[in-house]
């Protein structure tokens, strides 16, 4: 293998399948990236065995071939090299040469052979989604993504719960997230049908690289949702995730609003700062903002014995009899921030779980429990 | 405004002799858990050569040649002494912060006339009203009283005051001594040199924040006297609590190990609940053969619960599992332990979505009842079946004396003829 690429562009290539690589795997190969010639371009590809990359990079290929490279240690060593074209050649001693100028490296591989097969075959079925859908669903729900291990859980909370189904005979796909203390759900029509109405897991780091991948791309891409995998494409960028099978929480009843009989409707953006000010004003260990609702006000209550306490009014009408509840000001903030307008807080008594909701559109549903006072 | 550090005179060997006077003036060393260090010596003890922390059966010959009067340790008469020592201390200055269980800072007033003297008074009804003798240490900052009271420690007046002259006091000390010069700032002043408490004093501020970061310079500003370090005004609240022992003998049985596990748990649990916390994560682990043995190694195993609890029966319900998880039969126990973290507060524990809280104000009240219980008729009055009745796993205590002021069992007798 021996090519000749832009320094440029081969660091944004590796920048972009970095996170796809493994750190912490007991299988050294996968902190490498694949580098393969083919026609004239570069073609690097990623993963961890269950989300994978690939991008095409034009260069000049003086002889073909093919290598894996550490793909950290490369990208650190390119960030820190002037611009200019590189030279990559693979040479006899397992080793490639990188130079560029008065720069020369020689950097340990190991054998292409070795590298899992990946396989984007399959990229051409199923359902076409456009990408500010998901971004849009992953933005809505990532934040309540289970971090713990889960192992007394039944569950698989550690990924988003993708499920198809039809609301009034229009076909929908709807995302769900939960750590179990909070669940996250939203909900998009789509114009195909797909069955995956048993529902399907998308690991959290995919979920992450994907969000990335659709930030940084160009107009023209889209993403493919076939009942195995979710795939990425775009022009130059190839990235699919394997889904997988688990079990999720039956939540379907938790988020109907007719449940809830207290209603509270409230400035989204006010409620957020007057929440932002109490977060300053919590103690590490209780880390809890009392709610009193009432026929026009909601006053937050914060306390820190350390530094002192706050107490903040904020406009808002009721119908219901008055709450006093509790709850962790971080859940509440988390999906307050995805609120533009008007929210809508759905109660049940002071002990319950509180359901949150855009006061205009009812496709995005957040359900927080509070604390036990 | 003054403060001074009130310190228990060899506080578990003092605790001692307050129920057997016999002792005074004799040597006598206290074993800490299982009978296997010195944890606490008379001075008569330290005289003839005891070291603290050498393991029992490597001063056995000294003891068996000098007569040392030797006692497996008694944590449930030290606490309640302790709680004796403290209690006198509040009446005398509300002002006061426990440090541990034989140390308490007091805040004095700033007009004080004679800190000696007052330092005297204290320090006599302490002794009138519990038996413990104690040293004080009275000084413009927490580290200067410290200082004070290392120093009061070898005068047999007990009490010293680093208010006109702290430099007279401070040229004496070793650098080690001093409150917050950890063993690693130690070995690093010692080797650049700087043997003494005065030493470290005078080094210019730019170095020790080089040296030392902002902590270091604390420790400095205070033995200037410049108080950087007030009396904590909020209750000091652990972030994790442990509860491991070893065991009096070999465990091999899955029974006995569990029930010992339970037995932890148990008194993990109590200790949250006394801080007002619950937790929300649980880790056991366990130890088998000891490092001199082939075939040593501890496993652990934890476990992130749904929602925070300080309830016993769920926390053994836990372990038990954990235990069952980790068990291998054929292998021989030699320890065990629990630590409780995540600790958040008791009163607002986030619910979980799925799980139901195991936790309702009728268990609560169980735990209160099951707490006061304990707390006034002494521990153990009341436990749970599942960390075991006989308990054959437990820690060697062959020589401790009897709980006499927490048991009505062992309550001393004063015969009359």
């Amino acid at each position: 293998m021996d090519i000749k690429i832009e320094k440029f562009q081969l660091q944004k290539g590796l920048q972009k399948v970095q996170g796809f690589t493994e750190k912490r795997s007991t299988l050294p190969i996968l902190s490498h990236v694949l580098m393969e010639t083919n026609g004239g371009k570069l073609i690097i590809k990623a993963t961890d065995l269950h989300t994978s990359v690939q991008v095409k990079l034009v260069c000049e290929v003086k002889e073909p071939g093919a290598c894996t490279v550490h793909a950290k240690g490369l990208l650190d060593i390119l960030k820190e090299l002037p611009d200019g074209d590189i030279s990559i050649k693979r040479s006899d001693d397992g080793r490639i040469h990188i130079t560029l100028d008065r720069y020369r490296f020689k950097l340990n591989i190991m054998d292409p052979e070795e590298y899992p097969l990946i396989d984007f075959s399959k990229m051409d079925e199923g359902l076409i989604i456009a990408p500010d859908v998901i971004k849009s669903m992953i933005d809505n729900t990532f934040f309540s993504i289970s971090q713990g291990n889960g192992e007394e859980l039944k569950y698989t909370l550690e990924g988003a719960y993708l499920v198809t189904g039809k609301d009034d005979n229009i076909p929908y796909l709807e995302m769900a997230t939960t750590d179990a203390k909070r669940l996250s759900v939203v909900r998009y029509p789509i114009d195909q049908a797909l069955d995956i109405s048993g529902g399907i897991i998308i690991p959290r780091k995919g979920l992450q690289e994907i969000r990335r991948l659709i930030e940084t791309s160009d107009a023209d891409t889209y993403m493919r949702l076939s009942e195995g995998s979710l795939y990425f494409v775009s022009e130059d960028t190839v990235a699919t995730i394997r889904l997988i099978s688990g079990s999720f929480p039956e939540y379907a009843g938790v988020i109907k609003s007719e449940a809830y009989p207290i209603k509270i409707k409230i400035d989204a953006e006010e409620l957020l700062n007057a929440l932002k000010v109490c977060s300053a004003l919590v103690s590490e260990i209780s880390n809890s903002v009392r709610f009193v609702f009432s026929d026009k006000t909601t006053t937050l209550y914060a306390k820190d014995p350390e530094k002192g306490d706050v107490e903040i009014v904020v406009d808002s009408s009721q119908s219901g009899p008055d709450v006093d509840i509790t709850f962790n000001p971080r859940y509440f903030i988390d999906c307050l921030s995805m609120i533009s307008g008007d929210a809508l807080i759905l109660l049940k008594d002071s002990e319950g779980p509180c359901l949150i909701m855009p006061g205009d559109n009812s496709n995005r549903r957040w359900l927080i429990m509070p604390m036990r006072y | 405004m003054p403060f001074a550090l009130v310190d228990c005179n060899n506080f578990y060997v003092s605790c001692e002799k307050v129920f057997n006077p016999g002792l005074e003036g004799k040597p006598v060393v206290v074993l800490s858990n299982n009978d296997g260090c010195i944890i606490a010596r008379s001075n008569e003890a330290k005289a003839l050569g005891i070291k603290m922390g050498e393991p029992f059966f490597r001063c056995r010959e000294i003891i068996q040649r000098y007569n040392v009067r030797v006692y497996s340790s008694n944590f449930s008469l030290y606490g309640d002494m302790s709680a004796r020592v403290m209690e006198t201390l509040g009446l005398l200055c509300p002002d006061m912060e426990i440090y541990s269980i034989d140390e308490a800072f007091l805040s004095l007033d700033k007009g004080i006339p004679d800190p000696i003297a007052w330092g005297m008074g204290v320090r006599k009804t302490v002794l009138k009203w519990t038996g413990v003798p104690v040293s004080i240490g009275i000084g413009p900052t927490k580290t200067l009283a410290k200082v004070a009271a290392h120093v009061a420690k070898a005068m047999p007046e007990g009490v010293v005051y680093t208010g006109a002259d702290a430099d007279a006091v401070l040229k004496d000390v070793d650098v080690a001594d001093v409150w917050g010069i950890g063993v690693k700032y130690a070995r690093k002043l010692k080797a650049m040199g700087i043997r003494t408490a005065l030493e470290l004093k005078d080094l210019p501020d730019n170095w020790i924040k080089r040296h030392m970061r902002s902590t270091g310079l604390r420790t400095v500003m205070e033995l200037k006297g410049i108080a950087c370090i007030q009396l904590g005004d909020v209750a000091f609240t652990k972030k994790s609590v442990m509860c491991s022992r070893s065991f009096g003998r070999d465990v091999h049985d899955l029974g006995e190990l569990e029930e010992a596990v339970a037995a932890y748990a148990s008194r993990a649990a109590e200790k949250i609940r006394a801080q007002g916390s619950a937790a929300s994560c649980i880790q056991i682990f366990l130890a088998s053969g000891s490092l001199r043995e082939t075939g040593h190694g501890i496993v652990s195993s934890s476990v992130e619960l749904p929602e925070a609890t300080s309830y016993t029966p769920e926390i053994i319900r836990m372990v038990k599992l954990m235990v069952g998880r980790l068990y291998r039969s054929g292998t021989v126990y030699k320890k065990a332990g629990v630590i409780l973290s995540g600790l958040v507060d008791r009163g607002k524990v986030q619910k979980s979505l799925f799980c139901p809280s195991r936790e309702t104000p009728a268990s609560q009240r169980l735990m209160e009842t099951m707490d006061s219980l304990n707390q006034r008729w002494g521990r153990g009055t009341i436990t749970f079946a599942a960390g075991g009745i006989e308990r054959p796993w437990k820690m060697r205590q062959a020589r401790r004396s009897p709980r006499f002021t927490t048991s009505w069992d062992e309550l001393p007798l004063a015969r009359a003829n």
